[in-house]
This record gives C-alpha cells, structure tokens and sequence, in this order.
C-alpha cells in the first residue's frame, strides 16, 4: 500500500498542471451555469419551450418545469457535465496507462522496487483522485451559487444525492479505461475509453428518443440509469442497477489488473 | 565466483518474428560483463526480460537465484536499471524526480547532492528544459541513487561528452570494486574494450561469440598488413609464434610492410557487418 501511494503521489505531481486546469475551467463553468439560474428562469423557459423534444431528450430534459426549481435547473446542467466529464476521466486515466508506454517511462517506473500490481493500482488511484478533485470542484461550484441564488428550491440533501449518484457514471468510465490500459498498451486507452463513452450516452439518448420501446437500451447506458430524476427518486430499480454497476466497476478494476500482470509492455 | 545472472534457453518471439532464437549465457558476481550486437540484434529485447517488461517466449532469465518473471520486486531491490532513451517526467524539475528515488533507496540528499555536482547537473531545473546530455546525467543519478548489487545499463554513455564519459567509468569501476556487478549493453566498442572483463556478442537473435577479455586481448595484440609487389594487400594476425611468421615473410615478394597494434573493436566490428560484407572482406 505504501508503495500505491509512493507512486500516484509522483504520477499526480506529474500530471498536477491537467488536473488544476480541468478544475478551474469546470468550476468557471460550472459556477457561470448556476449564477445565471435567476435570470435564465424566464428566459430560458421560453427557449426550451422554442426547443425541439429530440434536443431536450439528448440533454436529458424530461419537464420544461425545470427552470422554475434549482434543483432540477441543476440536474439538466449536471447531466451535461456529467457527459463532458466522463470523456476526460476515459482520456486522462487511458494516457495514465498508454503514454507511460509510449514515451517509455515505464522503464523507469517498472524498474523501481515494486510490483506491477502496485504500479496499475497507483494509476487506478492517480486516475480517481484527479477525477474526484474535478467532481469536487464542480460540485463546490454548483453548491456556493445554490446558497447564493437557490432560495427555497436549493434543498442540500438532494443537491448532495444527486451529485453522489449520477457522478459515479464518471468512475464507471474512468474503470472503462483503466480496464483497456490494463489489456493492452498497443492502442491508446484515453481514446479508446472516450469512444465507449460517447457510443454509450448516444445509446442512452436513443433509449429516450424510443421512449418506452428503448427501455432496454437504457439498461447499457449509465448516464440514464443515474440522472438527476432517477438520483432524486432512488427507486428499487436504480439501487439495483448501482449494485450492478458497481459490481461491474471493480471488475473492470481487478481484470485490469490481471492482464497487466501478464502482459508485455509495449516499448 | 558466483553467477548474478544466467540466461537459459531464452526464447521471445513478436507474433510470427523471432527476436531472440535461444540464447545462454551467465554473468559472474563483480564483472563488467559487456552485451555487444548491431541494432535489433535483440540486445533491448534480451534487457528488458530481465526488467519484467517482457515475458520469454520460452526459457527463463534467473537473477541471484530468482526467475525475472516471477520475483522481479526482490530483484528490484537489488538491481539498478538504466534504459537507453530518456523519456521522462517532462513537468517535474530534476530534483524531484530523484527525491522520489530517494524514497525507494537507503542513500540520502546528500548522496543525490554530491552526485549532482559531480556531473554538474542542475538539480533545479525542469526535465523538459534540460540538453540531451544533461537528461543522460540525470538518469545516471538516478541510477546510482538506488541500492544495487546489479547495474543494468543499457546505452549508459550516448550523448555524454568524453570528459563525462570518463568520469562516469570512474563511478563504474567504483562500483565494481564494491563486488557489484554491471551488465553493460553498448555501441560504443572503445568502452567496451576498455572496461569490459567478458563480452557476449548478439547477432540477429542468437549469440555469435563470448570473448574473455583478458585473453582476446594477449591474442588481438599485433596483425600485419603488407603489400605485395603484384599489389595484393594482406592483412592478418600474429596468432602463432612470430619469428616463424617473420621466416615466412621473407619468403615474400614485399613492397610495403606495417606491424601495428590490434584493437578488439576491430574484432567486434566483423560482427556488425551483414556476413556477405564480411566474406567480401
């Protein structure tokens, strides 16, 4: 353990500059999103009202209400965030893996005292404290504007709720690439990663443009199985899913692991 | 003395591509043993096994005793590894990076300090900014920051000038004299003779020759070169008693005669060359 957190203390020092950039551009972001609440509220309503369905479903927007209550104005704004997020949690923890090849930094690493388990758990650490941090930061962000400008509709418990919730959708595809980093160093695993994440959110949006035809579809994509609506109401249905997914999750962890045991690097 | 490394039977294919067709060897504790062949002779292929950054094909590489693939944390521990291309860790400043050697080795700042001045190398400047040969040097800190018995280095002097070269072979010999061993992989044949107490020669995936230095030197001392009066040019070795040589000689219709001094690269370098350059030859 102790050499896990040699190794990502070092790896994160490396990659401190991405993950401080990452942090403030999607605090600002964030952060301008939710100051604009109050005047969106009128405004906004009438472009949603002005916006074909296709678009508000690809959004994740199920109501036009949602600009009258924090909250939900908050769940529509995260869901996107939560897309954008998630490809850079698939890129970053794919060139934790792929790069290390690439450049042959490996050797050096690979040439230290430690096993290779502990140099792909330090990755899966760096990869999840650098994604937790840009979680962080959003969230912090959203929060301060919900104090400021939320008034009765800002209620803390569900703003909490659903940021631990539909955030785990970022893990599961940072798991994504840390599986395909594990198996193969020959094809970039950021790239690879980001292009699952991309193909499973338009499942996703096809599973809401076919409705109750597409419910299947919606099974495969965690960016409907965690939004904000599902998050809020935490049905038996969505536990259940969570436990799959998280189940899914350490396996992607722990299979990585196993083929970077076994595998050549690729230098 | 006893064996550091020993390689048996190692095999390591690339798909359908032999890399390397089967080779032995063993490396006795507190040599300079030298692994010498052209380009994709299999010289990196053969190092990085003994990493764990490849796995044979077939066969298996023991160090003190321990199988590379499966105990390859214990032999870390002891062993120091310098990998020929410098691609490190462009955002962090050199002292950084060797700080966080630090934490994986006994020795001490002090020990990296000294270290630093004398290759004179600016420990407070980041890797991305530093010349090729000052990335050489931090490397080589880097590499002797660690606690080994077994020095691995592989291409340790490209891009180094000749005065650090030098300085560098004077750490080496240090270590050697420690009883540590040094498996030393390079192009530059001058080094290798000069420092190397055996060589094993790669050529296309197996090994062509493993020369005892002390002994090829004795035999390497002298060759002649002469000219015959027709203006055929002979070279060849003094391998046999040389008053016998001299009676043949004057056997000769000579124009022009030289005795010079051998060097084992000129040895080494028949090795380098493609086998139908060398049968012209």
């Amino acid at each position: 353990m102790s050499n896990i957190l040699k190794l990502a203390k070092f790896q994160l020092r490396n990659k401190r500059n991405m993950i401080i950039g990452w942090m403030i551009g999607t605090f600002s972001m964030m952060f301008l999103y939710m100051i604009l609440f109050d005047s969106m509220k009128e405004l906004g309503q009438a472009k949603l009202d002005a916006m074909p369905k296709e678009i508000m479903q690809f959004m994740g927007v199920e109501s036009f209400d949602i600009m009258l209550n924090w909250i939900a104005y908050f769940g529509m704004i995260f869901g996107i965030f939560i897309m954008v997020v998630s490809i850079f949690a698939a890129t970053y923890s794919g060139s934790i893996f792929y790069n290390e090849e690439k450049t042959k930094s490996i050797e050096f690493l690979d040439a230290l005292p430690v096993s290779r388990s502990e140099v792909y758990y330090s990755k899966v650490l760096t990869s999840f404290i650098g994604i937790l941090g840009v979680c962080i930061s959003i969230a912090v962000a959203a929060m301060t504007c919900g104090y400021i400008n939320g008034g009765d509709t800002f209620i803390l418990m569900d703003f909490l709720t659903i940021v631990k919730i539909s955030s785990f959708t970022i893990f599961f595809f940072m798991a994504v690439s840390c599986f395909i980093g594990g198996v193969t160093g020959k094809i970039s695993a950021g790239i690879a990663g980001a292009t699952i994440t991309v193909a499973i959110y338009m499942l996703g949006y096809l599973s809401r443009l076919l409705e109750s035809k597409g419910e299947i579809l919606s099974y495969f994509s965690p960016f409907v199985l965690f939004d904000s609506t599902r998050a809020l109401a935490l049905s038996n249905q969505t536990v259940l899913f969570l436990v799959i997914y998280f189940v899914l999750f350490i396996a992607l962890i722990v299979g990585g692991s196993y083929f970077y045991n076994r595998r050549d690097f690729h230098i | 003395m006893g064996v550091v490394i020993s390689v048996k039977n190692f095999k390591k294919n690339y798909g359908s591509f032999e890399a390397i067709k089967g080779i032995d060897f063993d490396v006795e504790k507190g040599m300079i043993y030298g692994f010498v062949g052209k380009n994709g002779a299999g010289k990196s292929t053969t190092i990085r096994s003994m990493m764990n950054m490849i796995f044979p094909t077939q066969g298996e590489i023991i160090i003190n005793g321990m199988d590379c693939s499966k105990n390859s944390k214990k032999i870390m521990e002891m062993t120091s590894y310098m990998p020929s291309d410098i691609t490190y860790y462009d955002n962090l400043t050199v002292s950084e990076f060797l700080e966080f050697i630090l934490k994986f080795s006994s020795k001490t700042k002090d020990d990296m300090d000294e270290l630093c001045l004398y290759f004179e190398l600016n420990s407070k400047k980041k890797i991305s900014e530093l010349s090729l040969g000052n990335k050489k040097k931090a490397t080589i800190v880097a590499m002797l920051l660690k606690d080994a018995e077994l020095l691995v280095l592989d291409e340790p002097t490209n891009g180094l000038d000749p005065l650090m070269q030098k300085k560098f072979f004077e750490l080496i010999l240090k270590e050697k004299a420690k009883g540590n061993t040094i498996f030393l992989s390079s192009h530059n044949l001058m080094e290798v003779e000069k420092y190397c107490d055996k060589v094993c020669i790669i050529k296309d995936g197996i090994i062509v020759d493993i020369l005892d230095m002390k002994e090829t030197k004795i035999r390497y001392k002298q060759g002649l070169h002469y000219t015959l009066k027709d203006g055929t040019e002979v070279n060849r070795d003094i391998d046999e008693d040389i008053n016998e040589t001299i009676k043949e000689l004057a056997k000769l219709d000579l124009l022009t005669l030289e005795i010079k001094n051998k060097s084992v690269e000129d040895e080494f370098i028949t090795y380098y060359m493609d086998e139908e350059v060398a049968d012209n030859e």
